[in-house]
């Protein structure tokens, strides 16, 4: 067997050696708009809590919907998974919406809203669905997660959670092992180009621990038994709005722009831990590019390449109409 | 005293009996009961599929249709020398492709044609591509500037199987033969390109990002096209398009020739107030304005949350046509500062094309009503579908050494069987990648549920996958490509099945950790209780045997 393996390691260096050397033919100046190596970008944006003290969470994700759209994802390939439930709740004063701070500035509920997967949908089993694309037939295009091999994903994630699980709605959890599992099952398929994976949850680095597969950017709130904490109340709704780690996240990316040149690299260095009172866990082990080289907008924005062609194919159909 | 021990007795047979029927019947029980079903797979069978080599057989044809001396030895000496350099680039464990090269002289009805007095070059090519309609083989017919009508010193690439090379006075095979070498290796059969896209179904990343390979839409059953207008001020200008009679016009004949290759479902869209949400820059000198690739990736931003979500799960092009606002004068795109083309078209690989008709105001009546030229924007919409497909771009942008062969349909026979090897390799090799992965797993995750519909998907999954290779070798690019498709839809049918996933996959820390709270307060008593009874039978024995 060892023998088999090495022989096809050597088989596929050799492509890869082929493919270095075919490829330094000269480069039109066209090219030079062409440099992403993903075609387009993806969004899984899960809240695993529901009922109205779980306000935060539900913001939390609202939040990072509305700065990925804002930078450029459109709707059919954002999937949102909410209880959505806060809302509407009785016991929310101002009924109808969402807001992600005290001064309410923002209803980050809006009315430009797509929730792919609500209340009870949310569950383990429909995220390992979603994400290993094992759907029924039935399971309309908007819900569904169409990556190809050069997409981009980003999976940001929010809840309570303790080491090696997520929990969701008070009825299950995920361990670190199922998601890691998922996003193997994600690689096996090649489904994804590179996914920027983000958790804000207590304990949340230990769901980063177990993945194994190649090119994921984890990002983890707070490090093993250590808590996320909620970043400030809103006296006139009476809970707590918004998450700490969520907060400076999206501080850092409300000074993104669509066509920003901003790098990985410095939102990962912007969490200050005396503010976000937790310490942010970053891996990077499983991904091999340069955080310093990597536009924000390769996750959080969707530029696509762009190749300008003077091209025209003329079909003449007269003929064979008449 | 034998009344105590009586009662012991009946215990200790009590306690027996009740872990026997734990033993046997209960353990067995829950064994079956919580057993997953899982159907063999042929495990030894993918394994080997890993060293499966693709191997496309291209066959080359050199027709010499010069009535000239000699012939046969300087055909044999370029027949050497086109198998020396067609072969020697590809060298190595990988050959994916392997050409067959032969030579001769033309025959009667090849000859025949020729004999017609002076003919044009794109005349002959379509009564030659007539004789033999079914050959898939590429030919090069070789010819002198006296039998052909206005020749031309480019080499011309017909819209058939054939090129045709128009040889100088004098001109030695050596010459030729590097003519027909750049035909094959760069428009025939782009080597490149097809190794590009093999290894990146395979995972491997380059570090620039590659054009060729990612251009093209993944290869699948069914495409959906959406054309959309785009008109943003319908107060100051109402564009109208007949999309329907140009999609029946210019478009059907083009998709009618690909139905072996894939089906099509096209929709159309008309958006009104709905414009770019970037301001374009203006050119001091001329007022016009123009757009710079920098900003055309918010262009498609600014729209396509617009687009409507698509009826199929199927991939889709999207085809934009933008009519500018009225203030955007001669809106185009500009590649660089100095650069003097106008620019009006774009693609986005593995999305679509766009295209900005600035003619509109120029050619806006009294009436605020335009009518769209159709006609000038599916020939471009064809282009930019070709190349989204994965038909190579060099017949549409043109080389200065090459001419090439129009066709009624806008597409030429060797494109589509360009577009056929490509797809073929890609599919054998998606499916083989599927199918390996799909058993890892399997073999992996011992709980997952592999019902009888999944093996019978993997197993016709490899079946298709080797008579695809079959049909490679033999240099039959239809059947090869139709098997692939059957090999790559059912091995991905299996491992999207959604009852891969009828239980989730816990790890077995977590099976323990459900089992020991349910298990363990039965199970210890009875395991402890049925010790004391045979221990207490096993001494009963030893002592009656000590009295005897």
């Amino acid at each position: 067997m060892a023998a088999k393996c090495s022989y096809r390691l050597f088989k596929l260096y050799f492509i890869i050696a082929l493919v270095l050397i075919t490829s330094s033919y000269a480069i039109e100046s066209q090219e030079q708009f062409f440099k992403r190596g993903h075609t387009n970008n993806w969004a899984v944006l899960v809240c695993t809590s529901r009922y109205w003290f779980n306000y935060r969470h539900i913001a939390n994700t609202l939040s990072i919907y509305r700065s990925v759209k804002r930078l450029g994802i459109p709707d059919s390939q954002i999937i949102l998974m909410l209880a959505d439930d806060v809302a509407c709740d009785p016991r929310n004063s101002k009924s109808g919406t969402v807001y992600n701070n005290a001064n309410q500035q923002i209803n980050v509920y809006g009315d430009d809203i797509e929730v792919d997967y609500r209340g009870y949908e949310v569950t383990v089993e429909n995220l390992v669905r979603v994400l290993t694309g094992r759907l029924p037939d039935s399971v309309p295009r908007s819900k569904r997660l169409l990556t190809d091999e050069r997409s981009n994903v980003l999976v940001y994630m929010t809840g309570h959670g303790g080491n090696g699980f997520l929990k969701f709605q008070d009825a299950e959890e995920i361990s670190d092992v199922e998601l890691a599992n998922a996003f193997e099952q994600m690689w096996q398929k090649r489904r994804y180009h590179e996914i920027f994976f983000a958790i804000d949850t207590c304990q949340a680095a230990s769901m980063l621990e177990k993945f194994y597969s190649p090119n994921i950017l984890g990002v983890a709130s707070s490090h093993v038994g250590e808590d996320s904490h909620s970043h400030h109340h809103d006296p006139e709704i009476g809970v707590a709005v918004i998450d700490s780690w969520t907060y400076y996240t999206l501080s850092y990316l409300e000074r993104v722009k669509p066509t920003s040149k901003d790098k990985m690299h410095y939102l990962l260095q912007s969490f200050d831990r005396s503010l976000v009172m937790s310490t942010t866990k970053i891996r990077t082990d499983l991904y091999k590019r340069d955080l310093t080289k990597v536009p924000i907008t390769d996750f959080f924005g969707s530029v696509r390449n762009i190749e300008i062609v003077n091209v025209s194919v003329s079909v003449d159909g007269s003929k064979e109409l008449r | 005293m034998t009344d105590d021990n009586q009662g012991k007795l009946s215990l200790a047979y009590t306690s027996i009996a009740v872990g026997v029927v734990i033993i046997v019947l209960g353990v067995p029980l829950w064994w079956v009961t919580t057993e997953v079903y899982r159907a063999p797979l042929p495990y030894n069978r993918i394994a080997q599929l890993a060293f499966l080599q693709p191997q496309s057989v291209v066959p080359v044809e050199v027709v010499w249709l010069t009535k000239g001396e000699g012939v046969t030895e300087e055909s044999t000496k370029l027949s050497e020398l086109l198998k020396a350099n067609l072969k020697s680039a590809s060298s190595d464990n990988m050959t994916i492709i392997d050409y067959i090269i032969t030579t001769r002289v033309g025959n009667e009805m090849e000859m025949e044609i020729v004999k017609e007095n002076l003919i044009a070059l794109n005349e002959l090519d379509r009564k030659l591509g007539a004789l033999n309609p079914e050959s898939q083989g590429f030919r090069f017919y070789l010819l002198r500037p006296s039998q052909i009508k206005s020749p031309i010193n480019r080499i011309y690439v017909g819209s058939y199987y054939s090129t045709f090379i128009v040889l100088n006075d004098g001109e030695r095979y050596e010459s030729f033969a590097t003519k027909i070498q750049l035909v094959v290796k760069d428009i025939y059969v782009n080597e490149k390109v097809l190794r590009n896209t093999v290894t990146s179904i395979l995972g491997f990343r380059e570090k620039k990002a590659d054009v060729e390979s990612m251009r093209a839409i993944r290869s699948t059953d069914s495409y959906q096209l959406s054309f959309t207008l785009i008109n943003p001020e319908p107060h100051n200008l109402i564009a109208k398009w007949k999309i329907a009679d140009a999609i029946r016009i210019y478009l059907d004949p083009f998709l009618k020739a690909l139905k072996d290759f894939s089906s099509f479902t096209i929709d159309s869209q008309v958006l009104y107030y709905s414009g770019l949400s970037i301001r374009p820059s203006q050119d001091s000198a001329t007022g016009s304005y123009y757009l710079t690739p920098r900003l055309l990736p918010r262009v498609i931003n600014s729209i396509e949350s617009r687009l409507g979500s698509h009826a199929t799960n199927n991939p889709a092009a999207n085809f934009i046509l933008y009519v500018p606002e009225t203030k955007f004068k001669n809106l185009h795109i500009r590649t660089s500062k100095n650069d003097s083309r106008m620019t009006y078209s774009f693609i986005s690989p593995r999305w679509g094309g766009f295209i900005i008709d600035s003619k509109a105001h120029n050619a806006l009546n009294t009436s605020k009503v335009y009518e769209v030229d159709l006609k000038e924007a599916m020939d471009i919409f064809v282009a930019h579908l070709k190349l989204l497909l994965g038909i190579p771009k060099i017949s549409m942008s043109g080389d200065k050494r090459l001419e090439f062969g129009k066709s009624d349909v806008g597409l030429s026979k060797w494109e589509y069987s360009c577009l056929l090897r490509r797809r073929t390799l890609e599919n054998v090799a998606s499916a083989n990648q599927t199918l390996t992965s799909l058993a890892k797993l399997l073999e992996e995750i011992t709980n997952i549920v592999i019902s009888d519909r999944i093996k019978e998907l993997i197993n016709l999954s490899i079946e298709e996958l080797h008579k695809s290779l079959d049909f490679m070798k033999s240099g039959d690019n239809a059947r090869a490509f139709a098997h692939s498709k059957t090999a790559v839809t059912n091995s991905e049918k299996a491992f999207f099945d959604a009852s891969l996933l009828e239980l989730l996959y816990f790890p077995s820390d977590q099976k323990f950790a459900v089992y020991v709270p349910l298990f363990l307060p039965i199970s210890l008593p009875i395991l402890q209780s049925l010790y004391h009874a045979i221990r207490f039978l096993y001494r009963q024995r030893k002592d009656k045997q000590k009295k005897e």
